[in-house]
């Protein structure tokens, strides 16, 4: 096993790069991101393909490294993690994801549950809304609906109960908390945020808020670490492509985005 | 099928004399205990030659050889200098068995090693030479049987012409198995003499008997080597398995002095091994770990823990206060580490193994508090059924208890609906839909553009008739409405939306 050569530049992608969105088409493999498959490493290749390229020109030429008693190896860059939808990336945050209009929240969402249940995190599901997911919508993502408890609280006061009790039993990895438009930020007032906030950073369980909100609007509280936006960009055929962009996020940089494509719903052009 | 067999013949009596090389030329006898009474096991020609033979006491044999040199052969070192060999033979053969009835005898699989090593002679000529070098007489040879070939090498220890032998068919194995002596086969010394007085002294007259009364005569021992030797028995090649590998090795393209960046090294070999050891129910007992520096040095470290474990954090905490002490004196270029475990207790075992990192009993008693603090209806669960309408398609259940989550394997990225609790009523599309577009919902949605449908789903045909023509309203503001147009009520509804 070899090491990387750390007498030379170290060498990174630029922002750009890392800022362009990774599309993950519809026909691959539904993978979280600790799956370490080829596809998972695929589009770093190809980041790391350029970069290897300029950090070659940049590299001492031979003579220079036998001075400089350097090891003349081709110069392999850092991997960077770039942040990506994934439970890894999310959890023990308090998250909120907004919508309006096109929205591709509840897609996300379903993505996120399939993953977190593949990696043997329980998951809850609380609707603080009249409206919920179409059942057999988000079994056909893989979803399963048995483990999926839905818990409907009767008042915005019962709301912090619920999500305090979960959360404070450490055995949930993803709790879904589904507000409706006008009432998030009465139902999550900034000293319950407060606490969830640290409740979740305790036992490494994402809290996902979904709201109906624009991206210009501001996020439930200071104490969100990560929000973002799910929209539909386009439709090409049978399939809708949608991204999730990084509107605030307290770990890395704003602004990545994570472009996926969905099936469609049948009859829906 | 070709089986090898190698035999080295009184092999106590040679780890012995590989033992102590400067007893070479003397007399030597292998000794059940170390004292004036033990009993003389093996001899060697030297000590036959002053008339010392098996079974005597050692003062006896001394009272005939002053020169007499004795040892014990502990079953130990016989079962170590057996290791050692199958280890040394795995080089030429995949599968090697040693025989549990005769230490020193050794099976070998020898099919398909003459593409590889030309002939069979030369593959056999090869392990000999192997074991020359390491101080083991022996003689080899191949043949088409397990028997056939053991009955072969000891026939050769006989003839003491070659060390070597490979039959060329099966007629010519089975002709030399049968001339070969019995007192060559081990055979107990009583039954041995029982068929000397019957004039049995080949392997050829031997299985001339009538195996039924060689049972009723000789008991179990004969019939067993009976069948053997006639191949009634079913006797596959059982070849020891190789010993798993508990070492990890780690190159580094440049000379690593800094402890610390040293010790994650050393956790990344740690870990596997760790994983390996628990797997095979066995704790950690010792690590070696070599450091080769850049000048071409090695140093070694042995690091034992207190006690056997698996606790890495522990070992880390070892190998840190060994490498804090450590003086390099150039950069590390090289890492190997092996560990060596014993059989640890089930529970080292069970806190080792991987425990689910959820409690899903704390989530249970969760989902109680719940329900105690805010009523039954509070938690629930969706359950799927079969219907037309998207209302009918599933049912809401109290939920017990949580189960461990089974997902697909392999999720579909799949466009979720949101169904409202309860259809919105919608106003009429307007009758001049060019110039005022319809605006169902919300006016900052702006009005449906595109109408994908409809889509007829009509249900409850015996109670209350519904017939709903369903579709995707597209607004421009970018929203997909999941309407219906209730043919009944010859009204248009708001079913859900499109996220």
């Amino acid at each position: 096993m070899a090491l990387a050569a750390v007498a030379t530049p170290e060498i990174r992608p630029t922002l750009e790069e890392r800022g362009q969105p990774e599309i993950i088409p519809l026909d691959a493999p539904w993978q979280g991101p600790d799956d370490t498959s080829d596809a998972d490493d695929a589009p770093f290749e190809d980041v790391a393909e350029d970069v290897t390229d300029e950090a070659e020109a940049r590299a001492p030429s031979p003579a220079q490294a036998r001075l400089l008693r350097l090891p003349i190896a081709r110069v392999k860059p850092k991997r960077v993690e770039a942040p990506a939808w994934s439970l890894s990336t999310l959890s023990g945050r308090l998250v909120e994801l907004s919508s309006v209009g096109a929205s591709a929240a509840l897609s996300f969402t379903a993505q996120l549950l399939h993953e977190a249940q593949r990696q043997g995190e329980p998951v809850a599901w609380v609707q603080a809304r009249d409206s919920l997911f179409h059942p057999p919508d988000l079994a056909a993502t893989g979803v399963d609906l048995r483990a999926l408890p839905i818990l409907r609280p009767a008042s915005p006061g019962d709301l912090g109960k619920i999500v305090g009790h979960l959360l404070r039993s450490g055995a949930f990895g993803l709790i879904v908390v589904d507000l409706s438009d006008g009432e998030a930020e009465r139902a999550l007032p900034a000293p319950l945020q407060s606490r969830l906030e640290r409740t979740a950073a305790l036992h490494g369980t994402c809290v996902l808020c979904l709201t109906d909100k624009a991206a210009d609007t501001g996020s439930l509280g200071p104490l969100v670490s990560w929000r973002g936006e799910a929209r539909r960009v386009s439709a090409r055929g049978a399939v809708v492509r949608a991204e999730v962009v990084a509107l605030k996020d307290k770990r890395s940089a704003p602004g990545w985005h994570c472009a996926v494509e969905f099936e469609r719903v049948a009859g829906m052009t | 099928m070709r089986v090898a067999c190698l035999d080295a013949p009184a092999f106590p009596l040679q780890l012995l004399r590989r033992a102590n090389p400067d007893w070479a030329g003397q007399p030597v006898v292998v000794v059940d205990e170390d004292r004036p009474q033990g009993r003389v096991l093996w001899a060697n020609a030297e000590a036959f030659r002053c008339r010392v033979l098996p079974g005597m006491r050692y003062a006896a044999g001394l009272s005939l050889t002053g020169e007499l040199r004795a040892g014990v052969i502990s079953d130990e070192a016989r079962a170590a200098g057996v290791a050692m060999l199958v280890e040394h033979l795995r080089r030429f053969s995949p599968h090697v068995e040693a025989a549990a009835e005769q230490t020193g005898t050794f099976f070998l699989d020898a099919a398909g090693l003459v593409s590889l090593y030309g002939s069979l002679e030369t593959w056999g000529a090869q392990v000999l030479a192997t074991l020359a070098e390491l101080g083991f007489e022996a003689t080899l040879a191949v043949g088409f049987s397990r028997f056939g070939s053991f009955a072969g090498a000891r026939g050769l220890q006989a003839e003491e012409a070659a060390s070597l032998r490979v039959f060329a068919d099966v007629a010519e194995e089975q002709a030399v198995g049968r001339a070969v002596p019995l007192e060559r086969l081990e055979l107990d010394p009583a039954l041995r003499e029982s068929l000397h007085r019957l004039g049995v002294h080949t392997l050829g007259a031997f299985l001339a008997l009538p195996p039924a009364g060689l049972q009723t005569r000789f008991g179990e021992a004969a019939a067993a080597l009976h069948r053997w030797a006639m191949g009634t028995r079913f006797d596959p090649l059982r070849p020891v398995a190789p010993p798993p590998d508990l070492w990890r090795r780690l190159l580094s393209e440049h000379a690593e002095t800094d402890a610390t960046r040293l010790l994650f090294l050393v956790k990344r070999l740690l870990d596997p091994l760790l994983r390996k050891l628990a797997e095979r129910h066995e704790a950690l007992l010792e690590m070696r770990l070599i450091f080769t520096l850049d000048r071409g040095e090695k140093q070694i470290h042995r690091l034992r823990p207190a006690e056997a474990t698996l606790e890495a954090p522990l070992l880390l905490e070892l190998l840190r206060l060994r490498l804090e002490n450590l003086a390099l004196g150039a950069g590390v270029v090289e890492l190997f580490l092996s560990v060596r475990g014993v059989r640890a207790h089930a529970e080292q075992i069970r806190l080792f193994q991987e425990t689910p990192r959820r409690d899903l009993a704390a989530a249970n008693r969760a989902l109680a508090r719940i329900r105690a603090e805010l009523g039954e209806a509070a938690v629930q669960q969706c359950c799927l059924k079969p219907g037309h309408l998207p209302e009918a398609g599933f049912t809401w259940q109290p939920l017990e208890k949580l189960p461990l989550a089974s997902p697909h394997a392999e999720g579909r990225r799949r466009v979720v609906r949101r169904l409202l609790a309860r259809p919105v009523r919608l106003p009429p599309v307007p009758r001049h839909l060019r110039n005022d577009g319809w605006i169902p919902l919300d006016p900052a949605a702006g009005a449906v553009v595109r109408l994908d449908g409809p889509y007829v789903v009509s249900g409850g045909w015996w109670h209350a008739e519904q017939h709903r023509e369903y579709h995707f309203a597209h607004t421009r503001r970018g929203d997909v409405l999941w309407v219906y147009y209730d043919r009944a009520r010859r009204r248009w509804f708001l079913q859900g939306t499109v996220e």
